[in-house]
């Protein structure tokens, strides 16, 4: 016996699994996860927005997919599962729908193994394990993404800005006047810009430009890690 | 060397050059989830195509099987094969002694008896015509050594069965084929067992010969012997016990039993020295190639098949093998499906047990077995209609 028969032909439940059917379904599953992402991602409005609820969604799906090739038909193994989720969350207080996913995952391998489905157990973890390094590889679920958050003062008429917006397309692949603030009786405006740069490393050449562009005065920036969201 | 704006002026300036390092994260974030969405798609084809397949014609290779058993009660005396050994037509497979060998030599004894109260009657007779050839005297020895013959021959059958078992006592394996970790009978008392039944064999190839030359003496005498010189009563006692001896020398007879077809001995039932009743089954032969799959149509019947259709057989093992075979009979009405045909969640009853009770019918269907499928009896396959 190869071992590509002790793992592939290791399930010794009650029923020897069929590993190419479990597979199928977690691939299904991760597919119908990531459409249910991307509608979630497209059509969500508000503050609320979460990248790591997005991912759960996708995770969610394959855990699922996973927890029922376990417990297929199996009434008492799914009472036993409610009960060793519940006593993991008595005691925790997740807050992370992501992390609930990383517990549910950890449980269903654990009774794939516990009940001599060894193959499921394996696969299953390995297909959890590489749809997680996948959305954290692909940075998935996020939307906005900026490197640098920039505040100045545009002491020149609105209707020059797109002066600014030259230099700033020089530096920026994406720019995005997030807020504007105009005074009352003096020309100008205080703008808040946030800006996907071209080379994150050169930043501080984009700051002295600016500083150095007429009608641009009290330039601020603040570097965005990459997880920062609207 | 940075490179400097060129700001002039109703022109755009020029942008800084993207290093590879962010190109890449960019490519990463913003086109590998399609990449690998798309990839899983295509994967999840591939096994689509191989693993689904409609459930709504689902059949089982037909499997053919045989099953030998003795007509009359009895000993099974010696099994001649094993489990999964090919045998052919008409081959022995098992041996059954109808008669146990103790009773049988006790109804010998009988017959000896009665020969002997011939023998005394006819004596005052015989005297009276001791000129002539004594023919029935002759008859009365040859049925004795008959006797004496058969008796040797039961014993001779007891002590081959005691002999078997034995050698199994000795060699510390079980009827099951399972060894023992140490033997119960020593090398000394199979030996002994071994000699007793040699002698017995050597008796009674011994009273053979002497049985077949008496016998060729009498048929030699009957030839030329003249009519009314025998008694009608001692000629008529002598003539009911040599039917008798007939009777027992039949029952001394092993039963053979015979492969009803070439294949395989799938199962075997009883062993060497166990006690059978008529009709109990002892071994089970199947077929070794199929010809047919037996299949059912499951409701609601979407499929009006009639035979000569071709259909589409696909195996579920393996590498998901496709044939062509043809519809060669339909039945006319719905019959329970076999469970095993049925997929695992059919059937579930509401409470969610894993009981599958529920039993499903469905319109029967026979399909010929395409010939570049290799496909073993019992063997679940998935059917389509190609061409109607």
């Amino acid at each position: 016996m190869n071992l590509s028969d002790l793992i592939l032909r290791g399930d010794f439940g009650t029923a020897q699994d069929d590993l190419s059917g479990i597979l199928l379904g977690l691939l299904i599953a991760f597919l119908c996860g990531h459409v249910v992402a991307w509608v979630y991602m497209a059509c969500h409005s508000g503050l609320s927005y979460s990248r790591s609820f997005v991912n759960s969604l996708i995770v969610l799906c394959v855990i699922v997919a996973l927890v029922m090739a376990v417990m297929f038909n199996n009434l008492l193994m799914a009472f036993g599962m409610m009960a060793v989720f519940a006593v993991v969350r008595f005691r925790n207080i997740l807050r992370d729908t992501l992390d609930t996913t990383y517990i549910l995952a950890s449980i269903s391998t654990g009774m794939a193994a516990g009940t001599r489905k060894f193959s499921t157990a394996i696969l299953g973890c390995l297909v959890f394990a590489l749809v997680m390094l996948y959305l954290h590889w692909t940075s998935f679920g996020v939307r906005h993404r900026y490197d640098l958050i920039l505040n100045l003062h545009w002491g020149r008429p609105l209707d020059e800005l797109p002066r600014l917006g030259d230099l700033l397309d020089r530096h920026a692949r994406r720019n995005q006047l997030a807020s504007q603030r105009a005074g009352g009786t003096s020309d100008g405006a205080d703008l808040s810009y946030r800006i996907l740069l071209r080379d994150a490393s050169r930043a501080g050449e984009l700051v002295s430009e600016l500083k150095a562009f007429p009608g641009v005065s009290r330039v601020t920036s603040l570097k965005a890690e990459e997880e920062s969201e609207m | 060397m940075q490179d400097q704006p060129t700001s002039s002026p109703g022109s755009a300036l020029t942008p800084i050059p993207t290093p590879a390092g962010t190109l890449f994260r960019e490519f990463r974030i913003q086109a590998v989830p399609y990449i690998a969405f798309a990839m899983v798609v295509g994967i999840t084809a591939w096994l689509w195509q191989g693993y689904v397949g409609p459930a709504t014609w689902v059949g089982e290779v037909e499997s053919v099987r045989g099953v030998v058993s003795s007509m009359g009660p009895g000993r099974l005396a010696h099994v001649q094969v094993d489990a999964l050994q090919r045998v052919t037509a008409g081959q022995v497979l098992a041996r059954v002694i109808t008669v146990e060998p103790r009773i049988l030599e006790a109804q010998i004894s009988l017959s000896k008896a009665r020969i002997d109260l011939i023998r005394v009657g006819s004596d005052s007779e015989l005297r009276k015509q001791n000129s002539r050839v004594n023919l029935e005297g002759l008859r009365l020895d040859w049925m004795s050594k008959r006797v004496d013959w058969l008796s040797a021959k039961a014993r001779s059958a007891y002590r081959q069965l005691e002999l078997a078992r034995l050698e199994k006592l000795r060699s510390g394996v079980t009827n099951g084929g399972s060894a023992s970790p140490l033997p119960v009978l020593s090398q000394n008392d199979l030996d002994i067992s071994r000699r007793d039944a040699a002698v017995e064999e050597a008796a009674v190839v011994e009273l053979e010969q002497l049985v077949a030359k008496i016998g060729a003496s009498i048929q030699q005498l009957t030839a030329s012997r003249l009519e009314g010189q025998d008694s009608p009563s001692t000629s008529a006692a002598i003539d009911v016990e040599s039917k008798n001896l007939d009777l027992l020398e039949s029952q001394m007879m092993p039963i053979d039993l015979v492969a009803p077809f070439d294949g395989v001995v799938s199962v075997v039932h009883r062993w060497s020295g166990e006690t059978i009743q008529a009709g109990e089954p002892i071994l089970t032969v199947s077929q070794e190639k199929p010809s047919r799959v037996v299949s059912f149509i499951r409701q609601p019947i979407q499929v009006q098949t009639q035979p000569g259709m071709k259909v589409e057989v696909r195996a579920r093992g393996g590498k998901r093998e496709i044939g062509v075979g043809e519809v060669l009979r339909v039945g006319s009405q719905l019959e329970p499906i076999s469970p095993s045909l049925l997929p695992r969640t059919s059937g579930m009853p509401a409470g969610g047990n894993s009981g599958g009770s529920t039993i499903e019918n469905g319109l029967p269907v026979l399909v010929s077995l395409p010939a570049n499928l290799t496909l073993y009896p019992g063997e679940v396959v998935d059917l389509r209609v190609v061409t109607p």
